[in-house]
């Protein structure tokens, strides 16, 4: 059976679920706010020191993202949410196989962990030299990197793919999906 | 013989997982973000409430040798750096600008025409442009030294026309500028291009430049844009809070408004 046909059995399961399906979109949008949060620590906490209003924190996000899509383009937030969507994905579908096989298989979700963890570096941030990878002490950020963070971005989609057909293989060899 | 049993955090894993319903952990999730928020909550009031105290505890706590973001309001200055503004505006806000920071000309683009007619051509705050040119924006260094020899010919009005025709005309990557266009600039200015050329070519601001971005690793900017905002002082020194990056007109409404 080919890899494209276990993948697309283990997400049609999760797609008949709707619970599962909220839980992605849920933790999609949570990854993703955190990725563009934490390449751009320093300007929340900034702005987090003078004032707490929801509604100028909502405007220093959309700013944010706005920057990253004109000045390190599009694709680069296109990655990020990818990246978000498939974390999100993956993460659902080891609690649902978790959850239906009630055996919780640590190696295949080792991957994931590193996907995930790696998409962190991929969002461009909204100063110069404040990018996740900066802080690390990497002198220039994001700014010397050829794609502007889309590197990281790519990596970990990699590696979510990876573990997203692990977890699937692992479904259907423990009869949750067919 | 009694065996000892042994949990296996796999298992319970497992079992706690199982016994979970959808729907509980939906809400567990809700729960966990409301925590997180409560987190944020609490160190937002935190810094709120050292912004309004004594702040000297937070200044003592920074290194000078290693620079840190401050959490709170610090002693700036605002050396002797080009101002925009009346010079007895109640707030000062002073910006570390690098010319090849394509997010120093987003703020240029964006915002700060706002904050210029809204508050700086009002009396309100005084605009004060100190130089962050990062070492891997290769042009920076020479553009900012190019603004303080236009200062040189005409003053601070030179200056700030002189800045918004960088700002117009470099795509700010590293190298947006040519630095042939520098003296072309001036020409357009009517400033004396060939003096400003000798004046580039000798880096008699080379020293201003470099003390400029020493005072901005001492105060924690390493990031630019960054700015401080605070109440003028009339030493030329002022407790200034931070705000990092081209943020939208709204944080620094925010900003200026919690000064006055």
């Amino acid at each position: 059976m080919s890899k494209v046909v276990i993948l697309t059995a283990a997400i049609n399961l999760l797609l008949h679920k709707p619970a599962y399906v909220i839980l992605t979109g849920i933790l999609a949008i949570l990854l993703f706010i955190l990725y563009i949060v934490i390449n751009s620590f320093s300007v929340f906490t900034s702005i987090l020191a003078i004032t707490s209003d929801p509604f100028i924190l909502w405007k220093v996000f959309v700013n944010q993202v706005e920057m990253i899509w004109e000045i390190a383009g599009p694709v680069n937030v296109l990655a990020v949410a990818l990246v978000s969507f498939l974390a999100g994905l993956n993460l659902s579908l080891v609690v649902l196989r978790t959850r239906t096989t009630k055996v919780f298989i640590g190696r295949t979700n080792v991957l994931g962990f590193f996907g995930i963890f790696g998409g962190a570096f991929g969002a461009a941030c909204s100063a110069c030299n404040t990018a996740l990878i900066g802080l690390l002490g990497v002198s220039g950020g994001l700014a010397i990197f050829p794609l502007q963070g889309l590197e990281f971005s790519i990596l970990a989609l990699v590696l979510i793919a990876f573990s997203l057909y692990f977890v699937s293989k692992s479904m259907r060899e423990m009869g949750v999906t067919k | 013989m009694a065996t000892k049993a042994r949990i296996n955090p796999r298992k319970l894993l497992v079992y706690i997982l199982s016994k979970i319903k959808m729907t509980s952990l939906l809400v567990t999730l809700l729960i966990i973000a409301s925590f997180l928020i409560g987190v944020l909550y609490t160190k937002v009031s935190y810094l709120e409430k050292n912004v309004s105290g004594n702040n000297s505890v937070i200044a003592q706590d920074l290194d000078p040798q290693v620079p840190q973001q401050p959490t709170g309001p610090i002693e700036v200055s605002v050396d002797d750096d080009p101002v925009l503004g009346k010079d007895n505006a109640p707030v000062t806000m002073i910006e570390f600008v690098d010319y090849e920071c394509p997010f120093c000309k987003r703020f240029f683009d964006e915002t700060l025409s706002q904050i210029k007619s809204k508050y700086i051509d009002t009396g309100k705050v005084k605009l004060v442009m100190r130089d962050l040119p990062l070492d891997f924006h290769q042009n920076a260094h020479k553009e900012s030294q190019a603004a303080e020899c236009a200062r040189e010919q005409g003053g601070d009005s030179a200056y700030f026309k002189y800045h918004d025709e960088i700002f117009k005309r470099t795509t700010s990557n590293g190298t947006g500028l040519a630095l042939e266009d520098l003296s072309v600039i001036a020409n357009d200015l009517e400033l004396n291009s060939s003096a400003l050329q000798q004046c580039l070519d000798s880096e008699k601001y080379k020293a201003e430049v470099d003390k400029d971005l020493a005072d901005a690793a001492q105060y924690g900017a390493n990031g630019t844009p960054s700015f401080f905002i605070g109440k003028s002082d009339s030493q030329g020194k002022f407790q200034g809070t931070i705000l990092v990056g081209a943020q939208p007109f709204e944080s620094f409404k925010a900003a200026i408004e919690s000064v006055q």
